[in-house]
């Protein structure tokens, strides 16, 4: 199997350790290698305490720089950017406000990054649940955390999310949670 | 007083402190980093033409954290 190496722009600190510590790992094991940059610095600290990514130009531009010092064909280059507290200046911003189907949205976006960074190399990959909700997906991870009520709880609540085979955040405030 | 003293002789400074890495230029620069599969160090000198277009928006400081010129735990 070929060998492929993949380079990813990530947000912030904690993509980036999800990346070196469990993704890079996991992707191993495909015969992929992984390379991560992140957009923010501590010096964004004050500014990003609400999370996302505060500038897509700026990020654009890293992923840009970075596909122009790396020319070799075989690399791929992805990212991994939050939906929640996306830049309003991300490309067709306006136009996937109007998309309802979150699925939809993410891969509009995804679809309208691609064609503007236009390098057939680069995979936009935008997170539709934060980063924090991808911990948190596996409830049995947490029954190492031992408080007994706590743990029922999240049990109940994963076989419930299970059963309705729906993502949490499809659902806004006071909308039923019932399969589409 | 690096650079005063680097007239008499080599100096090699090892930090972690990504303050004083901005008083330097990229070409001053070598990271060091463990290769695991190797069971050694690797050392790389930073380059300022290839760094070039990262350097016209970001410090060294700011590269180094960004995980642009490796060298990070």
């Amino acid at each position: 199997m070929k060998f492929i190496r993949l380079n990813i722009t990530v947000e912030g600190q904690t993509e980036e350790r999800f990346v070196k510590d469990t993704l890079a790992s996991h992707l191993g094991h495909f015969d992929i290698s992984t390379d991560v940059r992140r957009v923010l610095t501590s010096k964004d600290k004050y500014k990003a305490y609400r999370g996302g990514l505060l500038s897509y130009a700026r990020a654009k531009k890293d992923i840009e720089t970075w596909l122009k010092e790396d020319r070799n064909s075989d690399i791929c280059f992805t990212t991994m950017f939050d939906l929640y507290a996306l830049p309003n200046d991300f490309s067709c911003c306006e136009e996937a406000q109007r998309i309802n189907d979150p699925y939809d949205k993410v891969a509009f976006l995804e679809q309208a990054m691609n064609d503007e960074i236009g390098d057939h190399r680069f995979f936009a990959y935008i997170q539709l649940h934060e980063f924090e909700a991808l911990v948190l997906a596996n409830a049995r991870n947490l029954e190492c955390e031992p408080t007994a009520k706590s743990v029922s709880l999240v049990k109940r609540g994963y076989s419930f999310w299970k059963n309705v085979g729906q993502s949490p955040t499809r659902y806004g405030p006071g909308q039923s949670p019932e399969p589409a | 007083m690096a650079k005063a003293a680097s007239k008499h002789c080599q100096v090699i400074m090892a930090t972690q402190s990504p303050r004083l890495v901005d008083e330097f230029t990229a070409d001053e620069i070598v990271i060091v980093e463990w290769n695991e599969e190797q069971n050694s160090s690797e050392f790389s000198r930073l380059d300022e033409n290839q760094l070039s277009d990262w350097l016209e928006r970001y410090s060294l400081s700011e590269l180094w954290e960004k995980n642009v010129l490796g060298g990070q735990p």
